[in-house]
C-alpha cells in the first residue's frame, strides 16, 4: 500500500513540476476576477525622480476612484531600457503604457497603437474641448505624426511633461560663497560667452576648487559648445526649393540624414565645415574647467561634487533642476546659489579665444558668419516630443485599452495635471496649466527675430559613428587633432533609416486626401501638411534617390 | 559475449545505433546492459519513468535557452539586418570579414590576453587556501573557515563590483580621501585607460572564489586517507606534499575550474561594462565587450550580425583553448 501510495505521490510531484514549467512559461498578464492591472514603463528613477512621484500620486488618486484598477508603475534604466522593450515586445511582455522619446517611438513603431480615433473624441474627465487632443497645448496639430504600423497618419503617442510653446533653455547654477571667495561678484553672473570665460579662468586659479562639475555624459557637455554654430547650415546644401524658412526645422533631421547618407554611404560632405576649428577648440577649451575626475563620474557624483562645495558651478535644465537643488545645504550655501542662463557666443568671444591662443585667426573668421547669434531653444518646437504610448497588443484585451485610454485622459486633465506639475516640478503640456514658480527662471523669452533655428553639428552624434564619444575624448585629451576626430566619427550608418520612396509618396496621397477632405477651419493646416510631405519627397527623390540635386555647398 | 554483443549492434540500422547511443548515455549504462532483454523492463520500468519526468522540466529548459539560442547565433552569424530592414539576409562570411578588418576588435584581444593570463595566475591563491584549509586537523575550525569563506556566496557579485566602484571614486571613494589625506596624489583608478584593467583585477582581492573552494575541497576529501598516511610515513614535508601529492590529485578539479576560466575570460564583459566610461575605452574594451557594443550601441544603429558572428568566433576561441589544455593536462593518476 505504502508503495503505492509512493508511486502515485512521486507521480504527481513530477507531473506538477512540469505543469509549474509551463505555467511559468505561459501569460502572465491574466487578471485576477473584475480586476484590471495596468503595467507603465518609465525611466524616471523611483529613488531621485520627482517625476517618478507625480505619476505615483496621480496613480493612486486614479486607482482610489476605480478601485477594480491595479496600477503598476515600474522603472528601467535608461541604459537597458531599449533592451527591455526589445526583449518585452518580442516576447510579448511589454508593459501597456511605455514612457517613450521621440527617436524610441520610431524604433517600436510596429509595437505601438495608433492613439488618433481617441485623441479625437472627447475626454471623460476635461470636457473643455470636444477633442481630447484640443484640450493639449496647440491641439491636434501640435500632435507629430508618424509613420505607425497600420498607416503613415499615426499619432503614437499622448504627451507628458513639456509644453511645446513655452521655451526653456540650460541654467548654469552657482555657489555664491564659492564665487565671492574667488574674487567674483556672485551679484553679476556672466551675461555672454567672454564674460563666462573670464570667470572660469579665475575659478580655475582658485585653489581648493574647481570650476564646474561634471560627469560622462560626454554628449551633454560638448553639445554645449556644437549649439553655438553652423545655424541653418544643413540648408546651405540645398537648392531654395527645399530650402523653405518655414520648413527649415521640420525637415532638418532629413536632411541631415541626406547629408550624412551622402552618394547612399559612399560619400562624406560633412567632414570638413568651416566652422569646425574654432567649435573644436572652444569645446576643447570649455571641457578643461570640468573636474578633473568628470569622464568617470556619474549624475549623482556630479550633483554631489556641487552640493558639497567641491565645485564652483553645474549645469542644470529644468529636468533636473529639483533633484539639484533638493541636494543643497545651508552649510555648503551659506550664501546661498544664483543662477543665470548659458550665454551666446557672439564674434568677441571669437577674438578673445583667438587672443588667449586658443584658435587660430583664421579659424576664427571661417567660424563668425556662422556663429550662432541668438539663443536657440532646448525645447519649444512648436510639436510635443514624447509622453506615453500604448501597447499595440492591447487591442486583443479591449478592457483593458479602454482602461489605459480612461486613465490617460485622467492623467492629462487639467484638475490632475494641476496637481502633478506641483509635484513633478514640472512642464505640462496641457492647456492652460500653471507654470511653477522654481521653473519661472529656465523660462527663455523670444528674441525679436525668433530663436535660432537647428543647428549642425550640435551633438556631433548627427555624424553617425556610435564610438564618437570616446573619439571626441581622444580629441579632447590631445590624443588626436580634430580633423582626425572628424575623420573617425564620421560614418554613414544612417543610409539605412532612409525612408522608401514608396513610403513618402504615400504620405503625399495621404496628405492630399486629407487637404480634399478637411473643413475650412482645417484647410491651413492640411495645405501645411501637404507642403511638408511634398517637399519631404522632393528631398530624398532629388538628393537621395535619384541623386539629381547639386549636394554641395552653395555658398 | 560483448563481442557478440557489438556484432549484432554493429548490425543495426543507423537510428537505431543513435537511440542506443541517446538511451545508453541518459541512463548511464553500457551497450551490453542496453542489450540485455532482462533489463528493458528496468530501463523503461516506473522508476526509470518518473526520474525522465523529473528530469524533463530541466532538459526542456536546456534546450528552449541554451542549445536554441546558441544554434540560432550560429546561424545568424551569416545573416544581417537592421531595424528599418528587419528580414535576415544571408550575407555569407561578410559578418566575419567585417570582424578580422576591425581594429577594435584586435585592440581588444590585448585586454582580454590580459585578463586571461591574469584569470590563470589568479586560480591559484584559491588552490593554497583551500589545501591550507585541508590541512587543518581541527574539524570545528574547518567548519568555521569553510562557513566564513561561502558567507560571501550570499552576496551577488555585481554588489561587490558596485561597492568597489564607491570605494576607488575620484571624488568621494575612501581610498582616494586616505591617499589625499596622507598628502599623496589621487589616484583616477576609474578614469584612467592605462589603469582600469589593473583595477579590475585588483577587485578580485583576495581573488579566492568561494565556489571553486568548494569543488577543490571536495576533490581533497575524496582522496583515501591511506594516501597521507603513506605520505607521512615516507616522510614528505609540508611543501613537496603540496607538489607530489595535493597539486596531482586535485589535477581533476583544476581542469574543470580552468575550462570555466577559459571561458569566462575569453567571453570577459560584464565587469568591464559596469567599470565602463568612455575615457577608459582603450584600456578596456574586450571582445566580449566589443560584441556587446555592437549589439547595444550608445548611438547609431545595432550591428547584429557583426554580434553574433563574434560570439562564434570567442566559442570557438575559446573550445581550441580548452582542448589544447585538455590535452596536456593528465588528471588519470
Amino acid at each position: 500500500m505504502k508503495a503505492r501510495w509512493n508511486r502515485i505521490s512521486g507521480m504527481l510531484m513530477a507531473s506538477v513540476m512540469i505543469a509549474g514549467v509551463f505555467a511559468a512559461c505561459g501569460n502572465n498578464s491574466k487578471q485576477s476576477a473584475g480586476k484590471v492591472t495596468v503595467e507603465i514603463l518609465t525611466w524616471q528613477n523611483p529613488e531621485t525622480s520627482p517625476y517618478y512621484k507625480g505619476y505615483e500620486e496621480a496613480a493612486a488618486a486614479y486607482m482610489a476612484e476605480h478601485e477594480n484598477v491595479d496600477i503598476k508603475i515600474r522603472y528601467e534604466d535608461d541604459d537597458t531600457y531599449g533592451s527591455i522593450l526589445e526583449t518585452g515586445f518580442a516576447g510579448g511582455t511589454a508593459p501597456d503604457l511605455i514612457q517613450l522619446k521621440s527617436g524610441q517611438r520610431a524604433t517600436y513603431k510596429e509595437n505601438l497603437l495608433d492613439l488618433r480615433e481617441y485623441l479625437t473624441k472627447s475626454s471623460a474627465y476635461d470636457n473643455r474641448n470636444d477633442e481630447w487632443a484640443e484640450n493639449f497645448v496647440g491641439g491636434l496639430g501640435a500632435f507629430p505624426v508618424e509613420e505607425g504600423a497600420d498607416n503613415n497618419n499615426s499619432i503614437l503617442f499622448v504627451p507628458n511633461d513639456g509644453n511645446p510653446e513655452v521655451y526653456t533653455g540650460g541654467l548654469y547654477v552657482y555657489n555664491k560663497k564659492l564665487i565671492q571667495d574667488a574674487g567674483l561678484d556672485p551679484e553679476n553672473p556672466p551675461k555672454n560667452w567672454t564674460e563666462m570665460f573670464e570667470w572660469l579662468e579665475v575659478l580655475k586659479e582658485t585653489d581648493g576648487i574647481e570650476p564646474i562639475a561634471g560627469s560622462s555624459d560626454v554628449g551633454g557637455k560638448v553639445s554645449q559648445f556644437g549649439s553655438l554654430f553652423g545655424e541653418d547650415y544643413a540648408d546651405k546644401f540645398f537648392d531654395e526649393e527645399v530650402a523653405d524658412p518655414d520648413y527649415s526645422d521640420d525637415l532638418f533631421w532629413d536632411k541631415v540624414y541626406v547629408l550624412t547618407s551622402y552618394d547612399r554611404g559612399e560619400g562624406m560632405p560633412l567632414d570638413n565645415l568651416p566652422y569646425y576649428g574654432a567649435m573644436f577648440g572652444l569645446m576643447k577649451q570649455h571641457m578643461s574647467y570640468y573636474q578633473s575626475s568628470w569622464t568617470e563620474n556619474s549624475y549623482e557624483t556630479e550633483t554631489l561634487s556641487f552640493a558639497n562645495a567641491n565645485t564652483a558651478m553645474i549645469v542644470s535644465n529644468y529636468w533636473s533642476y529639483d533633484t539639484l537643488v533638493n541636494s543643497i545645504t545651508e552649510s555648503k550655501f551659506p550664501d546661498g546659489y544664483g543662477i543665470f542662463q548659458s550665454p551666446v557666443l557672439g564674434e568677441d568671444t571669437l577674438d578673445y579665444a583667438v587672443a588667449k591662443g586658443w584658435i587660430t585667426q583664421d579659424e576664427a573668421d571661417r567660424a563668425a558668419p556662422s556663429a550662432v547669434t541668438r539663443l536657440r531653444s532646448s525645447s519649444g518646437t512648436g510639436q510635443h516630443d514624447y509622453g506615453f504610448s500604448v501597447n499595440r497588443k492591447l487591442k486583443e484585451d479591449q478592457d483593458k485599452l479602454e482602461t489605459v485610454i480612461d486613465f490617460l485622459q485622467y492623467f492629462s486633465s487639467k484638475d490632475a495635471q494641476e496637481k502633478y506639475v506641483e509635484t513633478a516640478g514640472s512642464l505640462s503640456p496641457v492647456k492652460d496649466v500653471k507654470i511653477i514658480e522654481n521653473l519661472k527662471s529656465f523660462i527663455i523669452d523670444e528674441p525679436a527675430e525668433g530663436f535660432s533655428k537647428n543647428v549642425l553639428g550640435y551633438f556631433v552624434v548627427e555624424w553617425g559613428n556610435s564610438d564618437w564619444g570616446v573619439t571626441l575624448l581622444k580629441y579632447i585629451n590631445g590624443d588626436i587633432s580634430w580633423e582626425e576626430a572628424v575623420e573617425a566619427i564620421s560614418d554613414p550608418v544612417w543610409a539605412d533609416d532612409i525612408p522608401a520612396l514608396e513610403t513618402l509618396e504615400e504620405a503625399v496621397k495621404e496628405a492630399q486626401a486629407a487637404l480634399d477632405a478637411a473643413s475650412d477651419d482645417e484647410q491651413e493646416e492640411a495645405q501645411a501638411a501637404l507642403t511638408f510631405a511634398s517637399l519631404r519627397y522632393k528631398l530624398y527623390s532629388d538628393y537621395y534617390y535619384n541623386m539629381s540635386g547639386n549636394l554641395t555647398e552653395k555658398n | 559475449m560483448s563481442n557478440h554483443h557489438n556484432g549484432v549492434i554493429r548490425e543495426l540500422p543507423w537510428y537505431r545505433r543513435i537511440w542506443r547511443e541517446v538511451v545508453c548515455v541518459a541512463l548511464d549504462i553500457d551497450h551490453e546492459e542496453y542489450s540485455r532483454k532482462k533489463r528493458w523492463k528496468k530501463i523503461f520500468g516506473y522508476t526509470t519513468l518518473v526520474g525522465l519526468l523529473f528530469a524533463l522540466p530541466a532538459v526542456l529548459s536546456n534546450l528552449v535557452f541554451d542549445w536554441y539560442p546558441m544554434l540560432d547565433g550560429i546561424i545568424k552569424s551569416f545573416f544581417t539586418w537592421s531595424n528599418k530592414n528587419p528580414e535576415p539576409v544571408f550575407v555569407g562570411l561578410q559578418n566575419f570579414q567585417n570582424i578580422f578588418a576591425d581594429p577594435q576588435f584586435y585592440a581588444s584581444l590585448k585586454n582580454m590576453l590580459f585578463f586571461f593570463a591574469a584569470n590563470l595566475i589568479l586560480m591559484f591563491p584559491t588552490i593554497i587556501c583551500c589545501i591550507v584549509l585541508f590541512r587543518i586537523k581541527s574539524e570545528r575550525s574547518q567548519y568555521v573557515y569553510r562557513v566564513l569563506l561561502c558567507l560571501q556566496m550570499v552576496i551577488p557579485a555585481l554588489v561587490f563590483t558596485l561597492m568597489w566602484i564607491f570605494i576607488l571614486g575620484y571624488d568621494f571613494g575612501a581610498i582616494n580621501n586616505l591617499l589625499s589625506q596622507l598628502g599623496f596624489e589621487k589616484v583616477k583608478f576609474l578614469g584612467d585607460p592605462g589603469l582600469i584593467k589593473w583595477t579590475i583585477i585588483m577587485t578580485g582581492v583576495p581573488f579566492v572564489s568561494a565556489n571553486t573552494t568548494l569543488i577543490y575541497l571536495g576533490g581533497l576529501n575524496g582522496i583515501s586517507e591511506s594516501v597521507w598516511e603513506a605520505g607521512t610515513l615516507d616522510g614528505v614535508g609540508p611543501v613537496k606534499k603540496f607538489f607530489k601529492l595535493e597539486l596531482p590529485l586535485i589535477a581533476g578539479q583544476f581542469k574543470l575550474n580552468l575550462i570555466g576560466v577559459i571561458g569566462t575570460s575569453i567571453t570577459a564583459y560584464y565587469q568591464q561594462l559596469v567599470y565602463y566610461n568612455a575615457a577608459v575605452h582603450d584600456g578596456i574594451l574586450t571582445p566580449g565587450l566589443l560584441m556587446y557594443f555592437k549589439a547595444f550601441p550608445n548611438a547609431g544603429a545595432p550591428d547584429y550580425g557583426y554580434s553574433y558572428a563574434l560570439g562564434l568566433v570567442l566559442f570557438l576561441v575559446a573550445l581550441l583553448i580548452s582542448m589544447v589544455s585538455m590535452k596536456f593536462i593528465k588528471s588519470d593518476h
